[in-house]
């Protein structure tokens, strides 16, 4: 307990030193906030005081002097708010802003290492919200919190000056709204706010599966016992919600509770106040009166503050802790390099994402520049790591990566990727334009350049046949364009970038076979003249390689051209008969069906 | 103005909504009593009297209606938010369960995930919360007008002003709310986008060393927005100075000197006045009320419409009036008659004019492309989609004249990617049968080639799997998938053939599996490989809808057609010489 409470202040200070930019707008919203709630009470105040103030001077010239003192009272109001308002929203606006700023900066030279649970699109999007959430920390924590002591203080200030009696009186009041109250919610409330968010979670969880598996609740029957449950679950929700609800409704009875009793305390001191001839009826009551019904208005709410605080820097130590991670690979190695041969070698890497469970047990293999090397292998067997080694997302826990004879190690990251070129099975594609996306490969690139690339990726005539061009919008991740598109736009990329060694990982697996055939025209294009690695576990991409790796269980099993490892009749002929017989390989080579 | 869709408020909701409003009220009331004793207590202290002992009844009466008055206020809102919020879901469930898997694709099961599960929290907010400030907010000030006019009826009247000033201005933030709200929301959600764009391309930004490039344009572009964004509402938000400046004339201003000057005409004591003052602050109470929850009610409103709009949706499988359940489980006879079926929306048919006969027992495989209407067979034999036209007979029972919950019992589906939920392997295995023993369970995943892997599992059959649990391989999820059929015990079995992602290792075993589950069985086989095609007693090669070739193995071989074409194809390849879709 008492360390994460420490940690919960480590969080708040560290938030606090990140906003200091903001602090000179935070103080004009902390002033704004104060003067907007001076105003409400300071109207009112003046209204009540104005019938003493008339009936001691009933003239035209009084009521217009009322009536001036009013009218620059609402404005005051009206202005402090606007004030708020506009400062608060700025605020917000630069926070968010700064957050995603910082925390990408702090993410990307992580990435993907440090993505770690990150994979996920749903992972993602709750990161984002987290940043979404701790923003309300200073926008509408700090403020409130800061004006939830100067409001009541200095009108406890005011009520000292008409007679200390009255300060005193309300004294126990404030304290009672500022410290017990909030206390007391908290014992009432327990631990309801923290269970009602955990099954809130579980019934929320099962809600997503059920819609998820709706084809398989129908196809079972268990559409009808499935929807039961879940009402189930949400009733006992309802239940554990109670705690939380007599919390919230004892917080809003005692708060009007209290802010009456207050009035009626003054009555009573005032009544012996005037008894006594220390004040005067007309002219301090009214406004004792007014000070008081109206200065709660700084402290009612204080508690969903607190709530919004507590969300926040749990948020906050979500983000925090992500960002604090040390990268997996350091980029220590400086300076330009000579030109390097196109040339891979691996020589006995072992990895493992996890210690104690390695992917890759001591993995050995050479490309000579230009080679055209395929790994193939089943799931799971380290295929795809080999190029997150290489690539040094990652760095080997045993044995060397050399690239042109020097180890990847002493290269410099930037360089590093310079010469390789990835396209993956599930390339990532931009939400922006066609132009964009393939720009990537050379963001300086002319329209020729451009121009050529999509041409030898197979691209031009459809873009061509766009109305936008180039310009046309992809949507997100690539939503409005098919499968064998992203691919060739990933293949653009790649020839556009024009780095002398190439890996294909899975490039064509998610791809049916007509549309294979089409990607794989625009591969033999970018393959050409370059050391090429090509992972896939379909076995009719790598047929044509130099050479055919095998890799079972972190290692190397098998290597050859295709007719001697089938002739071998080991791990790769097997896999080969597998897959020999898919009949919707077999019906596109069977030539069209006939319509 | 409020946008209150009564479709969605079921009877208990409402009446808590109704006793919330009521305590709302009473508050208000509540309140203007206490400032009129108030009142009172100055007039009676001018005048030297006792006020303390006086009141003190009435105060005390008044604090503990009060605290009660408060209390339930709150306590009412929250029931009718989680009563709003257990039977939307429910009905939207219900919906999803009607609409079924065919019309709820995956892209629309994301909608629905978002409308059902984060929306919910905003439907609750706004029909349990907003609504019912809503209401009291607006009835406020008539109320206050109405006591007012009771105490002096020229002060009453000057305040009638007063009353179209709530509704009027709450009109205008609403409007330049929105304006901003849209703007901003826009903005951010622009930029929440480019975030996530780039946070899920990060990998491929690192591997063209843009990575850090691409956040400095990110944060270019959020400060270009932002300062067009604050120059919008630096202009904008002076509604608030307005409706603020005025809100305090309308109602202070007005009712102070009115009220001053019936004083002085003799009509009303100083007391009085002072009351009156204090009551006119709670003028200005609606508009916080109800700007208070301004935003959760804009965000609940759409949500709404959603959950409407999909709840409108009509489902493509009814079942007919007066449907009935055959007392006897079917034999597994399967019949199709001309069945046509159209998606809607599209002119060409995914199914045409397709007839077929499987007998009890009898194993058909349909091949075809992706797009050749074996899958849509699939569906309509689930009844996840109803024929255009044509009849599908289970057992000689046409399917639309028996119950939904027949047709289903009588068919077992293995899909290509089965679902696990979040739960134990025993709560998944026993969504197929949840009356089921352990023993029961234990023969099945024995059947099915699981229950290695199961006694091997530290927890055994009570070892989570789905999204939050142990994540299975995809022969491990199959061979779960056909354990849940076995349970299931029914005499149609609708397999969607595993393909080639499965480990090497699995693949024979998986066979081995589903040649128990397929034993003695009616099986319509949505097939993707050549082995299995052989070994079915009858092959029916799809394109377009249609059935373009049918008969056994042997048959379709004599007839030199697509089928024979393919399996020479494979003969070939056997010899080592040409490769189906290869690289040339």
């Amino acid at each position: 307990m008492s360390t994460q409470q420490k940690s919960h202040w480590g969080t708040m200070l560290r938030l606090l030193a990140f906003m200091k930019p903001l602090n000179g707008v935070m103080a004009i919203s902390v002033t704004a906030r104060t003067g907007k709630m001076w105003g409400a009470t300071l109207l009112v105040a003046v209204a009540a005081a104005s019938v003493g103030k008339f009936i001691a001077n009933p003239t035209s010239g009084e009521l217009w002097s009322i009536a001036g003192w009013l009218v620059l009272g609402a404005f005051g109001l009206g202005l402090t708010h606007y004030i708020e308002q506009f400062t608060g929203h700025y605020v917000a606006f630069r926070l968010l802003a700064m957050l995603r700023n910082d925390f990408y900066k702090r993410l990307e030279p992580l990435a993907p290492a440090g993505m770690g649970t990150l994979r996920t699109g749903d992972a993602i999007s709750r990161v984002i919200n987290d940043c979404e959430r701790v923003e309300p920390f200073y926008a509408h924590t700090i403020a409130p919190a800061i004006c939830s002591i100067i409001v009541p203080a200095s009108l406890l200030g005011w009520l000292y000056a008409i007679h200390p009696t009255f300060a005193w009186t309300l004294l126990p009041f404030m304290l009672f709204m500022v410290f017990v109250l909030p206390a007391l919610i908290a014992l009432i409330g327990g631990s309801g706010d923290a269970d009602w968010r955990r099954t809130q979670g579980e019934v929320n969880a099962f809600l997503t599966d059920s819609f998820q598996g709706l084809r398989d609740t129908l196809a079972f029957g268990a559409g009808e016992r499935r929807r039961l449950e879940a009402r189930r679950m949400g009733e006992e929700l309802g239940r554990g919600q109670e705690k939380l609800t007599r919390a919230d409704a004892f917080q809003r009875g005692v708060t009007e509770f209290v802010v009456a009793a207050a009035a009626v305390a003054m009555l009573m001191v005032g009544q012996d106040l005037v008894q006594s001839g220390a004040v005067e009826v007309l002219r301090d009551l009214p406004t004792v009166f007014a000070i008081t019904v109206t200065s709660f208005g700084a402290v009612i709410g204080l508690n969903n503050v607190i709530n919004d605080y507590r969300v926040s820097i749990v948020c906050a130590d979500r983000l925090f802790e992500l960002m604090d991670q040390e990268p997996a690979v350091r980029d220590l190695a400086k300076g330009p390099l000579g030109t390097l041969r196109p040339a891979l070698s691996f020589d006995n890497v072992q990895f493992g994402y996890q210690s104690g469970n390695d992917i890759l047990r001591g993995i050995s293999f050479d490309l000579a520049p230009g080679e055209h090397v395929a790994l193939v292998g089943t799931s799971g067997a380290g295929k795809s790591t080999i190029v997150n080694l290489l690539l040094r997302f990652w760095d080997a826990t045993g044995g060397n990566i050399h690239l042109g004879g020097r180890s990847i190690q002493e290269l410099p990251l930037e360089e590093l990727r310079n010469l390789v070129a990835v396209v993956s099975q599930r390339n990532y594609v931009f939400n922006t334009t066609i132009g964009d996306n393939i720009r990537m490969g050379k963001p300086d690139a002319t329209q020729a350049e451009l121009d050529q690339a999509a041409r030898r990726a197979n691209l031009k005539t459809w873009i061509d046949s766009l109305p936008d061009g180039y310009e046309t919008a992809v949507g997100e991740m690539g939503s409005k364009i098919s499968g064998g598109q992203r691919q060739r736009l990933a293949i653009a990329r790649a020839l556009l970038k024009d780095a002398p060694i190439l890996v294909l990982d899975e490039a064509t697996s998610n791809l049916d076979v007509e549309t294979e055939r089409e990607v794989n025209a625009a591969i033999r294009e970018l393959q050409s003249g370059r050391t090429t690695l090509t992972i896939a576990h379909r076995l009719s991409t790598v047929q044509n390689a130099d050479r055919i790796l095998v890799l079972e269980q972190g290692r190397v099993v098998e290597q050859g051209r295709h007719a001697q490892l089938l002739a071998k009749g080991g791990v790769y002929a097997r896999i080969f008969e597998l897959q020999k017989d898919e009949v919707d390989a077999l019906l596109d080579t069977g030539g069209p069906l006939p319509a | 103005m409020l946008g209150i869709d009564k479709r969605l408020i079921v009877k208990s909701t409402s009446q808590w909504l109704i006793s919330g409003i009521v305590a709302g009220i009473a508050n208000v009331l509540l309140s203007l009593g206490l400032f009129t004793v108030l009142g009172l207590g100055i007039d009676g202290l001018l005048n030297g009297e006792e006020v303390v002992s006086k009141y003190l009844p009435v105060l005390i009466g008044l604090l503990a209606a009060k605290l009660a008055a408060g209390w339930f206020f709150r306590f009412a809102q929250y029931r009718a938010s989680s009563q709003t919020k257990l039977s939307v879901r429910d009905m939207v469930y219900a919906h999803a369960l009607r609409l079924g898997p065919a019309v709820l694709d995956r892209k629309r099961t994301g909608e629905l995930v978002n409308i059902a599960v984060d929306g919910m929290d905003w439907i609750e907010l706004f029909y349990g919360v907003y609504f019912v400030q809503f209401v009291v907010g607006m009835a406020t000030p008539i109320a206050l007008c109405i006591y007012i006019g009771v105490v002096d009826w020229v002060v009453g009247l000057a305040l009638i002003v007063a009353i179209p000033l709530t509704p009027m201005f709450l009109k205008a933030l609403s409007a330049q709310f929105r304006k901003v709200s849209e703007k901003y929301a826009d903005v951010n959600n622009q930029q929440s986008a480019a975030f996530l764009d780039a946070l899920q391309g990060m990998t491929t930004l690192k591997m063209f060393n843009l990575g850090a490039r691409r956040g400095a344009e990110m944060y270019a572009a959020t400060e270009e927005q932002r300062v067009i964004t604050m120059r919008l509402l630096f202009v904008n938000q002076v509604m608030i100075l307005l409706v603020d400046f005025g809100f305090a004339l309308g109602t202070t201003l007005v009712l102070t000197i009115v009220a001053l000057l019936r004083m002085d005409a003799g009509f009303l004591s100083p007391g009085q006045v002072v009351a009156l003052i204090l009551i006119s602050a709670e003028f200005a109470k609606p508009l916080s009320l109800i700007g208070e929850f301004f935003f959760a009610g804009a965000i609940g409103r759409e949500f709404a419409k959603k959950i409407i709009a999909f709840l409108g949706e009509t489902p493509t499988v009814g079942e007919a009036a007066g449907a009935v359940a055959p007392a006897t489980r079917g034999t597994g006879a399967l019949r199709f008659r001309d069945v046509v079926f159209s998606y809607p929306g599209t002119d060409k048919p995914a199914v045409d004019r397709f007839s077929l006969d499987v007998r009890p027992g009898e194993t058909v495989a349909l091949i075809g492309h992706s797009g050749s209407g074996k899958t849509t067979v699939a569906n309509l034999v689930l009844r996840t989609l109803a024929p255009t036209s044509g009849t599908i007979e289970i057992d000689g029972h046409p399917v639309e004249k028996v119950t939904l919950d027949w047709v289903r019992e009588q068919i077992a589906l293995v899909p290509q990617d089965p679902y696990l939920f979040y739960g134990t392997i025993a709560d998944n295995l026993r969504l197929a049968r949840p009356e089921a023993t352990d023993q029961e369970l234990i023969d099945a995943a024995k059947a099915a080639n699981i229950w290695d892997f199961i006694w091997a599992s530290p927890d055994g059959m009570q070892t989570l799997v789905g999204e939050r649990g142990l994540s299975l391989s995809g022969g491990q999820v199959q061979r779960v998938a056909i354990a849940r059929a076995l349970l299931k015990n029914a005499p149609i079995i609708v397999l969607d053939e595993p393909t080639s992602q499965i480990d090497l290792e699995t693949e024979s075993v998986i066979h081995e599996a589903l040649a128990r589950l397929t034993a003695n069985r009616t099986v319509l086989l949505i097939a993707h490989r050549l082995k299995t095609v052989q070994t079915a007693d009858r092959i029916v090669v799809m394109a377009h809808g249609r059935v373009i070739e049918q008969g056994s193995h042997d048959e379709l071989l004599a007839r030199n057609g697509t089928y024979a074409q393919m399996v020479g194809t494979t003969r070939t390849m056997e010899s080592g010489h040409a490769v189906a879709g290869g690289v040339a």
